[in-house]
């Protein structure tokens, strides 16, 4: 069997199994519960009538895109990182996990996992976006900022990369322990990264051009929730944009790499978490 | 035919398997039978390729093994497990797919084996809602969805009731002798190992003790053990003799050099004979006799 085709297979059952299952309709429900209510507060507050505002309220700077963008961004990948943490701790905790690979390679495992679940991520980010903008247009705020195109375009690519990034460290925590209870402690510095970067992206999200948004830009771990924002207020720079890109896929691919390593030597292993030290040296 | 030759494992500075070398025929039920810690799951792990040996190769039909040949083993882990949430069809679909069945045929073969192991009716509950019992018949049917080539069961029956038993032990016969499937599989319940398997493995502390046909292996030791029965049971009539000690309860055992016939000759000096003959071993004696001899020869030494 090709590569290929084992990636295939298992991301197909990843998403087969998640997209009907209760926590997932249960969150995109939520998010689009919350997208739908920002929107409705948008329209209560910015007044109706014959001066149409946009979303968010705040005028031609995108600002309020700005907010959202980040949000999805950063529920989403908090999300989908998560069920990778724990779709490998399921294989492990119920043994199910050495017979899959007396059949497929574990790399082939984690990356179907990892496509499979990305998937399942990039339909709820196009449904809620979609629910959002229904919301929007029902509300009467129809006249969204000309960045809203490539604000979502930028949502769907920086959730890819950001997902991807982070997607490959939830594994390895997930790997590194065999009980669901343990993932707590091992995906905690990914939590702790991400709602960094989200607390500057919404701390720079009314000053869109300092050094602290740029700064971040090309810092892989917070980038995701940063460059979108950026770039609804119309505030990110070609060049800006194109060497975050990069960034992010330099520091993807590397993570990438060390993180099949130790995914490959740890997810047979059972018994007690392995120290983050510990599990380096698995990877060389 | 599967060759293990020369396998060797090490953790560290525990060697898991020592050297380790047997072979299993078409057709073959195979048992491997060795004390905790042996090695069996070890072994059973790298011919699956899930570990790498560290020296020695496996074969099937003459060529290393292979991803592709690999795929075609049917395999039951020791450490069994299915995905809890997922729905008992579609698991084995899946896992038959993985194996390389296209998918209309490892829908069809996973109904084909729920219907042959029983759980029909279950085929669209999640895996987790099972009775144990049920579970482990979905863990056999994993095994053999794909229509296997070669079979490795890690403790197929331990956890199983006496109906279980028959089950497992009627499909495996039916795999070995009529698909001509070879069938390796690990147990401590030695008498259902004699009972079903052609041929034997004994390991200890990663080595081998010893292979063979469960017949030959008997009659290796045949001609030197001898049940003597006496009217008045008394075993210390043949105290004296050279080359004879006895196993307790009637049965002698000989020496190279000791002959059968002054045997029976002081027995029947010693009281009227009700039985004489050749006792032959079970699989469980031999395992024990194969195991404890070298702990014995070290605390000898020592």
């Amino acid at each position: 069997m090709s590569p290929r085709r084992a990636v295939s297979l298992t991301a197909r059952r990843e998403l087969r199994e998640r997209i009907r299952s209760r926590a997932f309709l249960a969150s995109t429900a939520v998010q689009a519960l919350i997208v739908v209510g920002i929107v409705a507060v948008a329209a209560l507050t910015g007044g109706s009538g014959p001066e149409k505002v946009k979303v968010g309220g705040e005028g031609d700077k995108g600002t309020g895109l700005a907010f959202v963008g980040t949000l999805l961004l950063y529920i989403a990948i908090i999300t989908f990182g998560y069920y990778v943490a724990s779709g490998v701790v399921e294989e492990k905790s119920s043994r199910v996990v050495e017979l899959v690979l007396s059949a497929i390679r574990p790399v082939e495992l984690l990356t179907g996992k990892v496509v499979g679940i990305g998937l399942l991520g990039l339909v709820q980010l196009v449904a809620v976006s979609g629910i959002g903008l229904a919301a929007a247009l029902g509300a009467g705020l129809v006249d969204l900022p000309a960045t809203a195109a490539s604000t979502a375009a930028l949502v769907v690519l920086f959730f890819v990369l950001g997902y991807a990034f982070y997607a490959c460290a939830f594994a390895v925590a997930g790997a590194i322990v065999s009980r669901q209870e343990d993932i707590q402690s091992t995906t905690s510095p990914m939590l702790i990264a991400l709602v960094a970067g989200y607390l500057a992206a919404i701390s720079v999200i009314d000053e869109p051009e300092s050094t602290l948004a740029t700064v971040c830009t090309f810092l892989p771990p917070v980038a995701p929730m940063i460059v979108p924002a950026r770039a609804a207020q119309d505030a990110l720079p070609g060049w800006e944009l194109g060497l975050s890109v990069v960034l992010m896929l330099a520091g993807t691919a590397a993570l990438m790499r060390l993180a099949a390593r130790i995914y490959e030597r740890a997810v047979l292993r059972m018994g007690a978490p392995l120290k983050l030290r510990e599990a380096l040296r698995l990877a060389r | 035919m599967l060759e293990l030759e020369a396998l060797t494992k090490r953790y560290g500075e525990l060697v898991a398997l020592d050297g380790l070398s047997f072979s299993v025929e078409q057709g073959q039920m195979f048992g491997f039978v060795g004390p905790n810690g042996a090695g069996k799951t070890t072994a059973m792990r790298i011919v699956l390729g899930v570990l790498a040996a560290d020296e020695g190769e496996v074969r099937w039909r003459g060529q290393p093994l292979d991803a592709a040949a690999r795929r075609r083993i049917g395999y039951m882990p020791e450490e069994r497990g299915l995905y809890p949430k997922m729905r008992v069809g579609d698991q084995l679909a899946y896992l038959a797919e993985l194996h390389g069945l296209e998918r209309r045929q490892a829908v069809e073969s996973s109904a084909r084996w729920c219907e042959r192991m029983g759980v029909a009716e279950r085929v669209g509950d999640k895996v987790e809602e099972l009775s144990l019992g049920n579970q482990q018949r979905v863990q056999l049917a994993a095994a053999l969805v794909h229509d296997p080539e070669l079979l490795v069961l890690d403790e197929p029956f331990s956890g199983l009731d006496p109906v279980g038993v028959d089950v497992l032990s009627d499909v495996l016969r039916e795999e070995a002798s009529r698909k001509d499937v070879p069938v390796i599989f690990s147990s401590h319940q030695l008498e259902l190992v004699e009972r079903l398997c052609d041929a034997v493995a004994i390991v200890k502390d990663g080595r081998l003790i010893a292979t063979g046909k469960v017949e030959e292996l008997r009659r290796r030791e045949g001609g030197r053990r001898w049940r003597v029965e006496l009217e008045e049971p008394d075993d210390s009539w043949a105290a004296d003799m050279d080359g004879v000690s006895s196993s307790g309860s009637g049965v002698f055992e000989l020496s190279e050099e000791a002959d059968p016939q002054a045997l029976l000759d002081a027995a029947r000096s010693a009281g009227r004979i009700r039985r004489f003959e050749p006792a032959t071993q079970t699989l469980a004696e031999l395992f024990r006799e194969a195991v404890s001899e070298e702990p014995l020869a070290a605390a000898g030494s020592a």
